[in-house]
């Protein structure tokens, strides 16, 4: 059963209208999206988007936790020759000004917890179409009230689709624009190469304001006429029942990060059989480095391929495949690039010989337009028709591409990039730290994890408790460092820059020296440290998968000295269906997470 | 007993032969059906009485299981039914439905879970063979809903399964019937009354022991049995029992007796109480009782699980109390200390459980007995 | 069982002394059987 091959979001858009209407497009948590209601969700939002009067080419910031409603704005947006600018459901107030100030969007449409962070200055001459969050209703609502209308019957390949930001959301945030042209080109690569069709049953379960999440889940599965399955959120402790879920859901395909590779290969045997049946056909690993060791018992223990693929934001989502075809295939390598061209080059730009370490450029059609308003930061990077990724590779005899290192500044932690600039600034705004400098150090669960050196004024040190509640209430959780280590002055080079692998340096001598603890200023080890003491455990012997059956001292009198010790650290009163509900740490993790919510929105 | 009727053995061996050749979308069916109709052939009042119930179950998850006053609504609905009948119990003349102490409470884990959104996606056939499920409707143990459900979408057929149930099967009917009902009440009890007359305390004190660990080696024989006949059906279903006599305190004890009740008392009923009061030890307390309770609506049940909570909570006390100091016992003092524990905690058990398997004068008879030595 | 004998003694030894155990349990079983009597208060076995 071929695709045909989609052009365009007109092609899209009437691809999904002719589509058996009661098929599945998205299998969310509580609900599922049929192609019927989502063709007409997508008419009735023309009529909203005309309501508005939003010209073609405008902007439209789009942010919500309700994945199935984005995901219909999203399609109804680039079917009307809008850009959506799609916006971490988490960001924190300072994040969403920055950002929307950045985007200068015509519209917003946002969760009503996220309207309620930004400043009414900034709400002025904006149409704000406000969504409701794990509430669907509310969509189902607004939707109501607009009746449909025809979109355009044209829309330029070459205007922009969407718009990802990237590094810089506290300080000069970089948006890649990403055209028509461009992200139909990836979805037509995509479809060929992982041979999708409409049987295909995609679990994506990454977040839709990343592009894993979005183009290589919401529009790749559009495109199929495929289903794509969401039914969870990925929980650290609850990796069980995404595998689980695959099996019961029937998934043909699992798109996941190395982080959550390794997750899943800490299960037990019971789970080892949840891939080898005949519907599904292989995992996909993408957004960070994955380890030949782990690929390989990976793909021994789960008995299925694993397809290593390679891209960045900047070229829409992947440009070089390792598998599933055999001509791709070399463990250990990020593959081929497929409908497109990828060099290794030196600072010049002139092409290396095999085996040379250089930087990896890339030239096709799926190629972003550039960074929004910010012709000298594109400048940087497209050059001669070559985008340079900033990743250092060397490519083989046999024309294997194989990553090496990094040029960029970035740091990935569990598959998400942090810019170090980002945390630094967030950092340098606490007050007592004079200075602050970033690095990511190797982990083997998550890849790498975030540190930061910190200058302080000596006499004012602030502790690391305060810096990360500080840090908390203005950035999202993912930037917050895990460790933290303080100097009178950072290593700084005869220009005055901190020389980050001196710092390196110093940091890892700290480091061998004594056993350095996470700090306990994050939640997440704040309440490892409650548990540890109320379960009469070490620290280290805990996780958020923890429960009653997997601790000894977690007896029933444990449990209760747990919660009344969480709710004297945190400040707050549980409810009773809250104290149900905390069955394992992960879970006393989330309750916390929603208390931060209601107290991120409280502090704005 | 039911569990040894050869009818019962039948109807599980047909459900086990049939539920495995059914195709996978119709083995839940397969499975609620063999269970209902046992239940609809040996008892029809208890059949209907347990489908309402699962009604009820259902419809709540299903449509008002999401607000509080609703849970609580149901919960206390279906917990006041099960304490009616238990009344009516014990006032004499009316019968229980078949299995219904372990089925409500399925029933009330199911809409709790439900209500925490904590349970995977399911359908109705699911849910019906979940609580009409043969293994182990007629006595526990009071399996859990995820688990179930995870089994049934994964099992398969093996040599392990088949090895693993039967060897548990087996061991469940040795207990039953060749060391409790052979051995000990045939062989050993007649010996212990005839020890009566020359040596009343000894014949006494051994006989109480008889009596408790028999009644321990029966429910954990049928505990053995389910469990072996689920594995059969290719279910892991949660253990009851874990070497409860070996138990050094009171609250170990009641995490290796008749588990899967205690730990539902202590998931749903602990935290909720303790969530309302914010009282640790009340709620250690409540618990016990309700746990009598669920034996039987009767005064020496509520003295029995008040006496009971009481230990716990003095014990928990006690342990919280420790907690704060040094570890700093020798080897021989510790051994001491757990078996002075160990000592107690046997004893205490003993001795309660003459006071519930006894009326009243007999049991202040034994206890006379044993402290004074003498008839 | 078998399980717990073959570490200690080998496959050979272990195959044949659980069969062997399960044969005398089952003989127990069959030639011993006794129902114990009620007062048992569990419900309703």
């Amino acid at each position: 059963m071929t695709v045909e091959p989609i052009s365009g979001a007109v092609a899209l858009i009437d691809a999904m209208a002719r589509t058996d209407p009661k098929r599945v497009f998205i299998h969310g948590e509580n609900d599922r999206l049929t192609y019927g209601a989502a063709v007409e969700r997508i008419a009735r939002l023309t009529g909203l988007f005309k309501r508005l009067q939003l010209a073609p080419g405008a902007r439209v910031v789009l942010a919500s936790r309700d994945d199935l409603a984005l995901a219909a704005v999203f399609l109804a947006l680039i079917r009307n020759g809008l850009t959506a600018v799609v916006l971490n459901p988490e960001s924190r107030a300072t994040e969403l000004a920055t950002l929307v100030d950045a985007a200068d969007p015509s519209a917003l449409v946002m969760d009503q917890r996220l309207i309620e962070r930004m400043l009414p200055e900034q709400l002025n001459d904006l149409a704000v179409v406000a969504l409701g969050d794990a509430n669907a209703q509310i969509f189902q609502n607004l939707l109501d009230d607009e009746s449909a209308a025809a979109p355009p019957s044209s829309v330029d390949p070459e205007a922009t689709a969407y718009i990802l930001f990237t590094s810089g959301t506290t300080s000069r945030p970089k948006g890649v624009e990403i055209s028509h042209r461009a992200l139909f080109a990836q979805m037509a690569t995509f479809i060929r190469q992982y041979r999708f069709d409409a049987r295909t049953r995609l679990m994506n379960l990454l977040p839709l304001h990343h592009t894993d999440g979005l183009t290589q889940g919401v529009v790749v599965t559009a495109c199929a006429g495929a289903t794509l399955l969401r039914p969870m959120r990925i929980r650290v402790y609850q990796v069980g029942e995404i595998v689980d879920a695959c099996h019961e859901l029937r998934a043909t395909h699992l798109i996941a990060v190395p982080s959550l590779l390794a997750l899943v290969m800490s299960l037990g045997e019971r789970y080892h059989d949840a891939m080898r049946t005949d519907w599904f056909c292989f995992v996909i690993s993408t957004a960070a480095y994955l380890d030949p060791g782990l690929w390989q018992r990976f793909e021994e223990t789960y008995g299925t391929q694993v397809v290593n693929v390679y891209g960045l934001t900047e070229t829409v989502c992947e440009t070089t495949y390792c598998g599933p075809d055999a001509a791709t295939r070399r463990v250990g390598t990020i593959g081929k690039p497929v409908d497109a061209e990828v060099q290794v080059v030196d600072e010049g730009g002139r092409r290396l010989p095999a085996g040379a370490e250089g930087e990896l450029v890339v030239r096709g059609p799926h190629v972003m337009t550039g960074y929004f308003r910010a012709p000298e930061e594109t400048a940087k990077v497209l050059r001669d028709g070559w985008f340079r990724t900033g990743d250092l590779a060397t490519e083989d005899a046999d024309g294997f591409f194989r990553i090496v290192g990094r040029k960029k500044d970035v740091i990935i932690t569990g598959g998400i990039n942090v810019y170090p600039e980002d945390v630094n600034a967030v950092l340098r705004t606490v007050p007592g730290i004079v200075d602050a400098a970033t690095i990511g150090l190797p982990d083997e669960r998550w890849g790498e994890v975030v540190v930061s050196g910190l200058a302080v004024r000596s006499g004012a040190q602030p502790t690391e408790q305060d810096i990360a509640a500080h840090f908390l209430q203005h950035a999202s959780p993912e930037k917050l460092p895990r460790e933290f280590y303080f100097f009178d002055d950072l290593p700084r080079g005869p220009a005055g820059k901190v020389v980050k692998a001196e710092l390196a340096r110093l940091i890892a001598e700290r480091r061998a020296a004594t056993h350095h603890e996470p700090h306990s200023g994050g939640v997440r080890e704040r309440v490892l440290q409650v548990a540890a003491q109320a379960f009469k455990c070490r620290v280290e012997e805990i996780s958020e998968q923890s429960t009653a059956r997997t601790v000894d001292g977690w007896t029933s009198l444990a449990h209760v000295e747990f919660l009344m010790a969480l709710e004297q650290e945190f400040g707050f009163t549980m409810q009773p269906e809250d104290i149900l509900r905390i069955d394992s740490i992960g879970d006393a993790l989330e309750l916390l997470g929603r208390q931060a919510d209601l107290a991120a929105d409280g502090a704005t | 007993m039911q569990v040894l009727e050869l009818s019962w053995l039948g109807w599980i061996v047909a459900s086990i032969i049939v539920c495995w050749a059914l195709p996978g979308r119709w083995r839940p069916w397969g499975i609620a059906a063999f269970a209902l109709g046992f239940l609809v052939v040996t008892d029809p009042p208890s059949a209907a009485i347990l489908a309402t119930m699962a009604a009820i179950t259902w419809w709540s998850g299903a449509r008002g299981g999401r607000q509080r006053p609703g849970v609580t609504a149901v919960v206390v609905l279906l917990l006041g039914t099960l304490a009616a009948f238990k009344v009516a119990m014990a006032s004499g003349g009316f019968a229980l439905p078949l299995g219904m102490s372990y089925y409500t409470f399925r029933c009330v884990h199911y809409v709790l879970e439900r209500f925490k959104k904590s349970l995977p996606p399911h359908t109705l056939s699911e849910f019906l063979a979940y609580l009409f499920f043969l293994p182990t409707i007629l006595a526990g143990p009071i399996h859990r809903f995820p688990e179930f459900h995870r089994d049934l979408k994964r099992t398969r057929l093996g040599a392990e399964i088949v090895s693993e149930g039967l060897e548990r099967v087996l061991y469940g009917y040795a207990k039953v019937l060749v060391v409790s009902g052979w051995l000990i009440q045939q062989q050993l009890q007649p010996w212990i009354a005839g020890l009566g007359q020359a040596h009343a305390w000894l014949s006494t004190y051994l006989y109480m022991l008889s009596a408790g660990y028999m009644g321990y080696l029966i429910f954990a024989g049928y505990s053995d049995i389910a469990i072996g006949v689920a594995r059969l059906t290719g279910f892991r279903v949660i253990e009851n029992f874990n070497n409860p006599f070996a138990s050094r305190n009171i609250v170990e004890f009641w995490r290796r007796w008749h588990i899967s009740l205690t730990s539902w008392v202590r998931d749903y009923l602990y935290a909720t109480v303790f969530s309302l009061t914010r009282k640790p030890y009340l709620a250690a307390l409540s618990a016990m009782l309700v746990i009598g309770l669920w034996h039987e609506v009767t005064a020496r049940y509520v003295i029995w699980g008040l006496a009971h909570g009481l230990a716990v909570a003095g014990c928990q006390w006690y342990q919280r109390r420790r907690a704060g100091g040094t570890a700093r016992s020798s080897r021989p003092r510790a051994m001491l200390g757990a078996f002075a524990g160990w000592f107690v905690t046997f004893h205490f058990v003993m001795l309660s459980c003459v006071f519930v398997m006894h009326d009243f004068d007999r049991a202040m008879e034994i206890y006379r007995t044993l402290l004074t030595g003498g008839p | 069982m078998y399980g717990w004998l073959l570490p200690r003694v080998g496959r050979r030894a272990a195959l044949l002394l659980t069969a062997l155990w399960y044969a005398v349990l089952v003989a127990l079983v069959v030639l011993l059987a006794a129902e114990p009597k009620a007062g048992f208060r569990y419900d309703d076995l």
